[in-house]
């Protein structure tokens, strides 16, 4: 269709005002808000998040790609209702205990949403017992850990056992990411997954919860 | 011959420095050999800096003391630093006036920043949060004034560097103009205002530029041999903004730097900045630090490519080396720097940001130790 092919290029090239006018006209030309979100949106960022992973585009691209799908996403919400099916998955997402950066998990957080994914961003300095109550309350089929400093790992590990020992569904599935992190780290503290970058992030979780 | 000195414990690290001193009598001071080092000529070993330390250890390593801490770790460049204010109040990374507790300052290095300082960043309780720049008016309104001498110190400046003459010593500032611009403006708002409207981002870099030479040109006649210009333009695997891009921008702002400090400058950045380091070579910057290797620099590399056009620092790993206690994986991991950058000079061992709150003094002590002991020519 059209309309989703141009919805598509607004968002890849990051132009939120042509993004926002091609889904109300999507809607105007009453295609199915869940075709407007993954064609027209969802596939967009996808590709974003792969020419970002090959370092073909860069933050300021991904970021404004981000922004247009918002923008997009804005003229949708008021019709996606819950379970409807619109959302890939839910993902509670946070800065590890003890560490205060947020950059690279709010990059996270956008990509994710950008993607389809529901996002509950827990903020900085999460205790171990709120991402565990939070994923519970909120039926979260992802849990995303971030952290910046190494001084921290421990904290990984430490928030990592305690969400497996303590009534964790097996479903919800537990990634790392940060710049002191990397796979052997995530393999010793357990982890599900370890994604280097925010778009290799949304990949691997698309691998975890599914189609 | 110098004398050792009877104030130093048996034992100490310091006591060591001082033993090398005495037994080389007649080599190289740590000036000549980084100004050797600079120029691209041999020095008599590789010589050793870092970029910032973090409080815990001048409370641990100096008992409270920076300039005894620096002599306990034998380094051959001093930094010098320019203090800035924040909400009316001179506060300095690295220099805090209470020495606290690393983590009451989540480092250790910003104690006591809390609220907008006078670039617009802003601050929670020792914790960049954001920034505040959105607008040319908010431009005009945190351009701050240079305060040269408010800022230096020059009386202090000049009686550290006077007590320690056969030292280098380097201006180490983190104020360099992109990572200034971005943090003024806040992560988010500056990719989004890069987009939007980029001749404000340069207009703000401009400014951020020509405050940062003239700092680096005033420590300069204050006595400083070289400037470190902190400066992040890039985190794990990728540069901010596309190398292209980056080096249409900075060049010119880097470009004026280099050529307005007066001494020559090295360019710190975290991240996977390999992309990008022909940029430095345009600029005319002498050198680069920290070298990242857990962000994918590959010193080897860098050296094959850069070695003949730029003075390397850094790449010792201090994310998990440094961090950890098995002093074996430390003379290894310096091992590894000696054997892919020591040759044909134009190196200097570092740690591969700083030396923050996550390191294991043991381990810091082994990296110079045995830099030290390896890195003779």
């Amino acid at each position: 269709m059209k309309i989703l092919d141009q919805l598509y290029r607004s968002v890849l090239a990051g132009n939120a005002a042509d993004a926002e006018d091609y889904a109300k006209e999507a809607l105007r030309e009453n295609i199915e808000v869940q075709d407007i979100i993954s064609k027209g949106m969802n596939a967009a960022m996808e590709e974003v998040g792969i020419l970002f992973s090959r370092n073909e585009i860069f933050l300021p691209e991904m970021m404004i790609a981000a922004r247009a799908m918002k923008a997009g996403m804005a003229v949708l919400e008021p019709f996606i209702t819950e379970g409807s099916g619109e959302y890939r998955g839910k993902l509670i997402l946070g800065t590890v205990k003890d560490d205060l950066h947020d950059v690279g998990k709010n990059l996270v957080a956008m990509m994710f949403r950008g993607s389809g994914f529901q996002v509950v961003d827990l903020g900085i300095d999460v205790p171990k017992e709120m991402f565990l109550e939070t994923a519970l309350t909120e039926d979260a089929q992802l849990i995303g850990i971030s952290a910046l400093l190494t001084t921290v790992l421990p904290n990984v590990t430490e928030t990592i056992d305690f969400l497996k020992n303590s009534g964790l569904p097996d479903r919800c599935r537990i990634l790392i990411g940060g710049a002191p992190v990397n796979s052997a780290f995530a393999d010793e503290a357990g982890a599900d997954g370890y994604a280097p970058d925010a778009g290799a992030a949304v990949q691997l979780a698309k691998g975890l919860v599914g189609p | 011959m110098k004398p050792i000195s009877a104030a130093v414990p048996w034992g100490s690290y310091d006591q060591w420095n001082r033993i090398e001193d005495f037994y080389i009598m007649g080599r190289m001071t740590s000036k000549e050999r980084i100004l050797k080092t600079l120029d691209g000529r041999i020095p008599d070993r590789v010589p050793m800096l870092t970029f910032g330390i973090d409080t815990k250890f001048i409370k641990g390593l100096g008992g409270g003391s920076f300039e005894r801490t620096l002599e306990v770790l034998g380094l051959d460049v001093y930094p010098i630093y320019s203090q800035n204010w924040c909400q009316g109040e001179k506060l300095s990374a690295g220099l805090s006036k209470d020495v606290p507790e690393a983590m009451q300052t989540a480092g250790g290095t910003y104690a006591g920043w809390n609220g907008v300082d006078e670039f617009g960043r802003l601050w929670k309780k020792g914790s960049y949060v954001g920034g505040v720049i959105r607008t040319r008016e908010d431009i005009e309104r945190y351009v701050p004034e240079l305060r040269l001498e408010e800022r230096t110190d020059p009386k202090k400046t000049r009686a550290l560097i006077q007590r320690h003459p056969e030292k280098a010593f380097g201006l180490c500032s983190h104020t360099g103009p992109f990572g200034l611009t971005l943090e003024s403006i806040g992560f988010e708002d500056f990719f989004y205002l890069y987009m939007d409207d980029r001749e404000l981002i340069k207009k703000l870099l401009w400014e951020r530029t020509k405050w940062f030479a003239e700092i680096s040109a005033y420590c300069a006649e204050l006595g400083a041999d070289l400037i470190l210009m902190g400066d992040d333009v890039a985190f794990k695997g990728r540069t901010f903004i596309s190398p292209k891009d980056f080096e249409e921008l900075m060049v010119p702002c880097f470009r004026y730097i280099a050529e307005h400090a007066g001494v020559p400058v090295i360019w710190h950045s975290d991240g996977y900045i390999t992309p990008v380091l022909h940029v430095a070579v345009k600029s005319g910057l002498v050198g680069v630090h920290s070298l990242e290797p857990t962000a994918g620099v590959d010193l080897d590399e860098v050296k094959r490519e850069f070695g003949d056009q730029l003075v390397l620092v850094g790449n010792v790993d201090c994310g998990r080396v440094l961090c950890q206690d098995d002093l074996e994986k430390v003379r290894q991991d310096v091992q590894r720097c000696m054997d892919q950058a020591k040759e044909g000079g134009r190196y200097i061992l570092s740690d591969s940001n700083s030396i923050h709150a996550g390191c294991n003094p043991d381990a810091v002590m082994e990296m110079f130790r045995y830099a030290r002991e390896i890195g003779a020519y």
